[in-house]
């Protein structure tokens, strides 16, 4: 295994706090080598389906992005350059006050250039800035985590008390990531979904209640949370009612976690977490195949097989969608039960599957029906790097 | 192994669901209704009743904070928090 700063090449991640591109199947963090364009439709082009007039959008720039993030309420985008500068894009300017311009264009914020790591949530959004963590929007769900309920219009400091590298928002939680590998949550308790031992409201950033070290990664599911430490072992804490944990919780009850959900010995070495949805999803492991758990009925699964893969049959190997995949982020961006697709991206290519309402990508499913479109196919044929939040939300080298 | 227990109180228009309140033993925390609107809450002739969680701890806790104000450290002794008076 090679190493980047003494950073194992499968934990690329955490490289300096930078994302880094890196060449070869293993899982990366978005990469793209030649510029980015938005793609979907003019009116509504960050659904979590695949519009019809799925097109290059007005949105387009030459400037190369390591890392994009959308909101999950608002048509509202940002991303980071490697060299540490803020970009967004947006229409609607909730909560962003008067140094964003909303006029659907990409525009760099600032001049600063320690923009380190960047998230979406519900309503509010979330960043690293030289080591400490700055929040924006509603802080009615506690995602501020200093103890208040302000809300923040613009860019506000909230925590500068340790280095942060990493910062991410699930649904009404927010998770960061010291430079020493411990992982602090605050936000609404659901079903032990902080990993505080308690299903009441965190509202000042707790360390996760095990103590656990190492941590590189964190991600989401439906009222549940994910962490990845360096040795590529996954834990698990909150709602595991379809048995998505992983192959080493066998229980579909609440989990009072964090608790190992795989090992990088016994079952798979987790190079990166994606985000699930109600259903399931998939994590990446270290040769860039998709990992599967969960419930399969609702095509979760991007070979379309409909056989769930719950419990200790969770991680399972999608061994004929080949290797390459970097990317997989299943829908849940406010918290509800019929979200249910997902995005991923293999070898820079889009990918978009699950089931979903009528109107869910019937222009691209191959038998053309929107009543049944739940396969998973290629939306944007590979030889070209993506990068996305949700479908409908992409930018393209 | 029980974590909490459940409470039901009387709501009104006036209640903020959203706003929760504190119990000075465990800063960290906000304890908030289950409900979220008085919508959600069961009516019995015209009244309103909201339920809520307490905060169950079986075994001494030590918890460390990133407050803005710092790094702290606290200590919960067995007990049960968050419950209105």
């Amino acid at each position: 295994m090679g190493e980047i700063s003494g950073v194992p090449t499968s934990d690329i991640n955490n490289v300096d706090g930078f994302y880094t591109t890196q060449g070869g199947t293993g899982a990366q963090e978005n990469p793209i080598v030649t510029g980015a364009q938005l793609y979907g439709t003019t009116s509504f082009w960050m659904r979590a389906d695949v519009p019809i007039t799925f097109a290059r959008s007005e949105a387009f720039t030459t400037v190369t992005f390591s890392k994009i993030e959308c909101s999950r309420a608002y048509t509202q985008v940002m991303a980071l350059t490697s060299s540490g500068q803020l970009w967004y894009n947006c229409s609607a300017n909730s909560w962003l006050g008067s140094g964003f311009t909303a006029d659907k264009t990409w525009r760099r914020y600032g001049t600063d250039t320690d923009w380190t790591d960047l998230t979406g949530g519900y309503q509010s959004w979330g960043a690293i800035k030289g080591g400490d963590y700055y929040f924006m929007g509603y802080g009615g769900y506690r995602q501020r985590g200093d103890g208040s309920t302000n809300s923040s219009t613009g860019w506000s400091m909230v925590n500068n008390n340790q280095t942060w590298t990493k910062v991410y928002m699930g649904v009404r939680t927010t998770w960061l990531i010291n430079s020493s590998g411990e992982a602090y949550s605050t936000g609404y308790g659901y079903d032990y979904q902080t990993g505080q031992g308690t299903t009441s409201t965190i509202s000042t950033f707790a360390r996760e209640k095990n103590n656990l070290t190492n941590i590189v990664d964190v991600s989401s599911g439906y009222q549940c949370t994910w962490l990845r430490d360096s040795s590529g072992n996954t834990y698990f804490t909150g709602n595991n009612a379809q048995q998505l944990a992983g192959p080493l919780i066998t229980t579909g009850s609440d989990r009072n976690g964090p608790m190992p959900a795989s090992t990088a010995a016994a079952h798979y070495n987790c190079a990166k977490l994606g985000s699930f949805s109600y259903y399931g999803g998939c994590h990446i492991d270290s040769d860039g195949y998709l990992r599967f758990s969960g419930e399969a009925s609702s095509y979760m699964r991007p070979d379309n097989s409909t056989a769930d893969k719950k419990g200790s049959s969770g991680g399972y190997k999608l061994t004929s969608m080949g290797s390459g995949w970097t990317d997989y982020r299943g829908d849940d961006k406010k918290g509800e039960r019929q979200e249910h697709n997902a995005v991923a991206i293999k070898s820079g290519a889009m990918w978009n599957g699950g089931e979903d309402s009528a109107e869910f990508k019937g222009n691209v499913d191959p038998d053309g029906s929107a009543s049944d479109s739940r396969h998973w196919i290629e939306i944007i044929s590979s030889g070209t790097n993506c990068v996305a939040q949700r479908a409908g939300v992409l930018a393209k080298g | 192994m029980q974590k909490s227990n459940i409470y039901r109180v009387e709501v009104s228009a006036d209640t903020d669901f959203l706003e929760g309140w504190k119990d000075a033993r465990t800063p960290h925390l906000d304890y908030m209704y289950d409900q979220e609107s008085l919508a959600e809450c069961e009516e019995v002739d015209g009244v309103y009743f909201a339920t809520y969680k307490t905060w169950v701890v079986q075994e001494e806790r030590t918890v460390q904070l990133s407050a803005p104000s710092g790094m702290e450290t606290i200590t919960i002794a067995i007990g049960e928090y968050g419950k209105l008076e």
